[in-house]
């Protein structure tokens, strides 16, 4: 590999993975803040992370196993957000269903520390 | 769903852990084959009786380290023995050092100074001082080093005795095959 | 409070003091890169670095250490299990540390023996201390593990955080031994340090970050038991499928065969996945507690551990990790960055996030916030970010001029001492280290001061304990 082409590689890598997490956040942010404007900006970041992962595939000396790979992690970073937060939503639904909030727990205690209240 | 059990992902956790340590242990026995002396990536320490180079290979599109004829180090030559002791003992010397918290050595260690990996190749010294009188210059340099650029490097007060077994300990490391690294050695000097 | 946590604060003190020094030490190490004459034949540039690196891994360890033990009695429901034995422990280990500090400023190196090895310095990064101080280390991690199985055995309390930590601290101590050898084979040496170094940062320390971060959320956010254990169960498939082999990307040009460069390369390309999951659980959770909790500094450092794991290990650590790219990247400043941002991410945040729940609890505050914290939190974000973007600049200009184009030789490094780029960046990285150094006085002041001298403020009901 060029020294040119090393340098360019390695910040489309790091630029692959970025996009990949700022897409991650905006799509949980939509979600947390219902706020479904957000989500359009989350798919344009992972629209972005696609493109980088083809000019990776197309313009870059890696190997051709290495593109496969990035190929499919890039599959994969669509499906992470959605499928943990919906993992994470039906987890605590779950635990709401059955007790409310914030429930002292059965078989532990709580650390004991003096709670001084400083009104 | 399944995967809302806690007891689906504990198996997955534990199941994940051993295999991925399964198959770690069986690496970890062939490689240690590989890198063994004498095995087919590491050099035997009587290596340091012989010319070293280390040269684009283009059959394997990768520099390449081999070892040639004879080229004795400080005019000797060392038992298969003999080389074993001094070797041990320039590790030893390194270690005590700390030559590792300012160089890298197989790339590894501190960004201070420069990579040692082919040092004892190192055109700055290979241009001036064929094999046989190599030694003597490097095991002078590591006693009292001297400076040619902006980083310098401090006196460790070796003795000559602990400079040469360094310096063994690095005719044989530049030897060792590494899969390519470092790319380009020597290239910008020859071209 | 349980005895077990006032030894935890000592921990965390005795952290925070460390944190400082090598923060110190962090500081005159970049200053041999823009000034290296500096002390130079008095106290070289190595010396330094040692004892920076080395209160790094020591203040994370104590960090973690109190971390378990402030936790502990609250899991099992008693007091721990050796508790005096701990407590003249945390002494011993902190004796040993300031000797072990002493040696290294004063005498610094020794002769090429055995006896060097044994008393002054074993020259091996990251585990420079001496044997008879790396012994002194495994006794304490010892009666440590011994403190955590022992009480979870007493109070039969066999939960599911628990069991991952006693099971993840066996490994922890195991590969500790691996500070001891003297290996004269330099493929071989490695091969065994890679073992202590990336799978202790890369999976045992990150399993542990993970038990006590799932505490943490149940403290902090009231999360509950249920939850966290699922997910902490999935960390632990996800990091450790990734992460133990992951240790081949260490193993690319050490001597070792050719087909770690694909087994490396793969897994360590797949560790940044499970990373941006931690990243969406913590959107989660603050999301569902509207950003508020009542201890907003424990809180906001939460986040940071989450996103800097991400960014400095995933990023700047998938950046150099496929091989063709890494055969120029390796061992240059770009490592370096990486691994201030990773470290910093994964484990000083996550540190500091129980320090500051601990000091809401002894000190009594239902709620803890103010203007230090944000203060400590900006400055020290910001020094970090300036330094790994500083050394990654850095790092690149040398990757290609000293690696890729000049083959990597002596003049090819004198070279890069006069490349722009290269020498602007330690001088930035020096700067933002300034800066870095002013936000760790400001989070100093803060945790000893907060809620002690400077009034809490209390106002608005605690939002989290409704959520
Ligand atoms: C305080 C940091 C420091 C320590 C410790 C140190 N060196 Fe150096 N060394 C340097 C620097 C800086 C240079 C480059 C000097 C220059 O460019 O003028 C250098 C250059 C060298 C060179 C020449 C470079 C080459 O490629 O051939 C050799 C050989 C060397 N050192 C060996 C050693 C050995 C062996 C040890 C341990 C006994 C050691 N050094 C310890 C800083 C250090
Ligand atoms: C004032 C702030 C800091 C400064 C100026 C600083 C500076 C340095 C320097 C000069 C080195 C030597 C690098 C080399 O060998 O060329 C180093 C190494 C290192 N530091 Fe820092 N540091 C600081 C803070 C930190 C923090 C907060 C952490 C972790 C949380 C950290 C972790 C490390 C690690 C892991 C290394 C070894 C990295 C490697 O060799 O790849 N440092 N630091
Ligand atoms: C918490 C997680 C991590 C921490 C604390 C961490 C820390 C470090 C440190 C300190 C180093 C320098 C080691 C040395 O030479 O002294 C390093 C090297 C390295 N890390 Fe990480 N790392 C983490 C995760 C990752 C991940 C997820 C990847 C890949 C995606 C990665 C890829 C690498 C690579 C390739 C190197 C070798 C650099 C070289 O060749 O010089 N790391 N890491
Ligand atoms: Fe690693």
């Amino acid at each position: 590999m060029t020294a040119y082409a090393m340098v360019g590689t390695a910040l489309l890598l790091g630029a692959f993975v970025l996009l990949a997490g700022l897409y991650g956040l905006l799509y949980s942010l939509a979600m947390v803040l219902e706020r479904p404007r957000l989500r359009p900006a989350a798919f344009a970041c992972y629209a972005l992370h696609f493109g980088v992962m083809a000019v990776l595939v197309i313009a870059t000396p890696l190997g051709g196993w290495w593109k496969i790979l990035i190929v499919g992690s890039c599959l994969a970073y669509f499906a992470i957000p959605p499928i943990t937060w919906r993992y994470l939503v039906s987890l605590h639904r779950e635990e709401e269903g059955s007790h409310h909030g914030r429930k002292p727990r059965k078989h532990v205690a709580r650390p004991v520390v003096s709670i001084r209240s400083r009104a | 769903m399944y995967t809302r059990d806690p007891a689906f992902w504990r198996a997955a956790a534990v199941s994940s852990t051993l295999f991925m340590s399964a198959v770690l242990v069986i690496l970890t026995v062939n490689t240690l084959q590989t890198i063994s002396i004498g095995g087919s990536n590491v050099p035997t320490y009587d290596v340091i009786n012989r010319q070293i180079t280390y040269a684009y290979d283009p059959a394997q599109h990768e520099y390449v380290a081999r070892a040639g004829g004879e080229e004795l180090l400080f005019g000797r030559r060392y038992t298969e023995k003999e080389a074993t002791a001094l070797v041990a003992r320039g590790k030893l010397v390194i270690q005590s050092r700390a030559c590792m918290d300012c160089h890298t050595f197989f790339g590894n260690g501190a960004y201070y100074a420069p990579d040692l990996t082919r040092a004892w190749l190192d055109p700055i010294w290979a241009s001036e001082y064929p094999g046989p009188k190599r030694g003597a210059a490097i095991t002078a340099f590591v006693m009292h080093p001297f400076r040619i650029g902006f980083h310098v490097m401090p006196n460790l007060h070796l003795s000559k005795e602990e400079a040469q077994a360094v310096v063994a300990y690095l005719k044989w490391m530049s030897a060792v095959n590494t899969n390519g690294f470092p790319d380009g050695f020597g290239r910008a000097q020859s071209r | 409070m349980y005895r077990s946590q006032r030894l935890a604060l000592k921990y965390f003190a005795a952290a925070v003091v460390l944190f400082g020094v090598m923060t110190l030490f962090g500081l005159s190490s970049a200053f041999y890169f823009v000034h290296p004459t500096f002390l130079l034949n008095t106290f070289n540039f190595n010396t330094s670095k040692i004892l920076h690196i080395n209160t790094l891994v020591l203040w994370l360890l104590m960090g973690f250490f109190g971390s378990v033990y402030w936790f502990l009695p609250g899991e099992t429901g008693r007091e721990v299990e050796g508790i005096g034995a701990a407590e003249v422990l945390f002494w011993v280990f902190c004796v040993v540390i300031a000797v072990v500090a002493a040696v290294f400023i004063v005498v610094q190196y020794g002769p090429g023996t055995e006896f060097t090895l044994w008393f002054i310095n074993q020259g091996r990064k990251y585990v420079e201390a001496p044997r008879w101080a790396a012994i002194a280390i495994v006794v304490v991690a010892l009666v440590f593990a011994y403190n955590v199985i022992a009480s979870t055995v007493k109070s039969r309390n066999y939960s599911g955080i628990l069991m991952v930590l006693i099971l993840d601290l066996i490994p922890l101590c195991v590969l500790y031994l691996d500070a001891f050898p003297r290996i004269t084979n330099m493929s071989k040496d490695l091969f065994w340090w890679w073992w202590l170094v990336h799978l202790w940062v890369e999976a045992t320390w990150e399993i542990l970050i993970g038990c006590i971060m799932a505490w943490a959320l149940m403290d902090l956010l009231g999360s509950s038991r249920r939850v966290v254990e699922s997910w902490l169960y999935v960390e632990v498939a996800l990091v450790l499928g990734t992460g133990i082999l992951g240790l081949g990307h260490h193993y690319f040009w050490i001597g070792t065969p050719r087909y770690w460069l694909g087994v490396g390369g793969f897994f360590s390309a797949l560790e940044p996945l499970p990373l941006l999951g931690m990243v969406i659980h913590a959107i989660y959770d603050a999301g569902v507690n509207h950003m508020q909790a009542s201890n907003r500094p424990a809180f906001y450092w939460m986040l940071a551990e989450a996103f800097g794991n991400f960014i400095g290990a995933g990023v700047f650590g998938f950046m150099m990790t496929l091989p063709q790219i890494n055969l120029y990247s390796h061992g240059t400043q770009w490592t370096a960055s990486h691994g201030h941002f990773a470290f910093w991410g994964a484990y000083a945040c996550g540190v500091i996030t129980v320090i500051y729940l601990a000091v809401q609890k002894t000190r009594g505050c239902s709620r803890l916030d103010g203007r230090a914290w944000k203060w400590s939190f900006a400055l020290l974000n910001l020094g970090m970010l300036g330094m790994v973007g500083a050394l990654l600049v850095a790092g690149i200009d040398q990757a290609f001029f000293e690696r890729a184009l000049g083959g990597s030789t002596w003049s090819a490094f004198v070279a890069l001492q006069h490349q722009p780029w290269y020498t602007e960046g330690m001088w930035a990285r020096f700067l933002f280290g300034l800066v870095f150094t002013a936000g760790f006085a400001v989070l100093a002041y803060d945790l000893i001061t907060l809620g002690r001298i400077r009034g809490v403020e209390e106002a608005e009901p605690v939002k989290a304990a409704a959520a």
